[in-house]
């Protein structure tokens, strides 16, 4: 598998044809409770649902497409959801980064991300959210991070131009 | 003096080593003051309170999902409210908790809540295991303090020096490793 496209609402298929696209609407899964047992004992999420599969996928894939609604200048609740699931990607000993402490991702494959926002975005909460993708790895190791946003109404049109992206 | 409600934010977990930072807060602050945590907080609790504060470890570096989605579904009760917050990361640079800060206050300018800062709080893992206790508490003191004067506060503090938090957390992730628990 070459490409993933997670999202939050329903998007036409057909624009993304070589990619697995992964609705969080149809998708089962827990909550985080933040007890880190993952990161303490290094072990896999004690939940098995369908996270559990979406993580395989995302980890041969080399490209992800995330499509979401902006909130206050963050992801909404299903794809931060997802992500907070996804803290068993890091390892759990700090390290520093151009002198900054943090946590490493355990990703070995890089991979290029595209965010497409979509809402009532002001300029500040694009920015906001920029500045939170370029300092978190979510997870993964990045090689590149691309944004587009757009109102809820545009989205399709907007889905229409990043179709056929994912064919690389 | 005016109610106050401190609402303990993270993820469900976290709410359980929370409530003593939260029960210290609360003593500092000597007014009449509500501990809630997320799962159980009624409308009513908020709307008999006129101050409000949110405490939270940040999680994947911004607010945690399940207060994302309680900001979502309370935006009128905020009306006119003065709310801060008490951030937590689990790195040594407080900057981490920027991010939140900053969605609070696009959230609170959208609800037309009053957003009077907040207090971020480094390396939060070691809390339990530092000998600078009196150091966490003498920031509360401040932070409460502000909070009684409805001032604005703009507080950080971390622990250790980076190389020493980097062995000492390190040891943290190690022995919770070999823990039987």
């Amino acid at each position: 598998m070459k490409n993933i496209v997670i999202t939050d609402k329903d998007i036409p298929l057909e624009l993304f044809k070589e990619s697995v696209v992964v609705n969080l609407n149809n998708i089962k899964y827990s909550h985080c409770t933040g007890d880190y047992t993952c990161l303490k004992k290094r072990i896999p999420c004690r939940y098995h649902d369908d996270i559990s599969v979406v993580s395989q996928w995302i980890g041969q894939a080399s490209l992800i497409i995330l499509v979401t609604r902006i909130y206050c200048g963050c992801f909404d609740t299903p794809l931060k959801t997802f992500i907070e699931r996804n803290i068993a990607s890091y390892e759990p000993y700090y390290t520093t980064v151009d002198g900054i402490t943090c946590h490493a991702a355990l990703a070995q494959q890089s991979k290029k991300i595209l965010l497409i926002g979509y809402g009532d975005i002001s300029e500040q909460e694009q920015k906001m959210l920029m500045n939170y993708l370029n300092d978190s790895l979510l997870g993964y190791s990045i090689s590149s991070i691309n944004t587009y946003f757009c109102t809820e109404g545009d989205l399709e049109n907007s889905l229409k131009t990043f179709g056929g992206v994912d064919r690389g | 003096m005016d109610n106050i409600l401190i609402i303990l934010s993270g993820l469900i977990y976290t709410n359980k080593i929370m409530y003593n930072q939260a029960y210290k807060l609360s003593h500092y602050l000597k007014s009449n003051v509500t501990i809630k945590t997320l799962q159980v907080i009624k409308a009513q609790d908020v709307e008999d309170n006129n101050t409000i504060i949110f405490m939270f470890p940040i999680s994947s570096q911004t607010i945690p999902s399940c207060m994302l989605e309680y900001m979502k579904n309370n935006e009128t009760l905020m009306n006119h409210k003065t709310i801060y917050s008490v951030l937590y990361c689990d790195e040594y640079e407080t900057d981490y908790c920027d991010y939140a800060d900053e969605i609070l206050s696009l959230y609170c300018k959208k609800t037309h809540a009053q957003y009077n800062g907040s207090l971020k709080i480094g390396a939060y893992f070691l809390l339990n295991h530092i000998p600078y206790t009196w150091r966490v508490a003498n920031t509360l003191k401040s932070f409460a303090s502000d909070i009684r004067k409805t001032k604005e506060s703009a507080l950080d503090i971390t622990f250790f020096s980076k190389n020493r938090f980097i062995k000492e957390g390190n040891k943290f992730w190690e022995k919770a490793y070999k823990s039987k628990k």
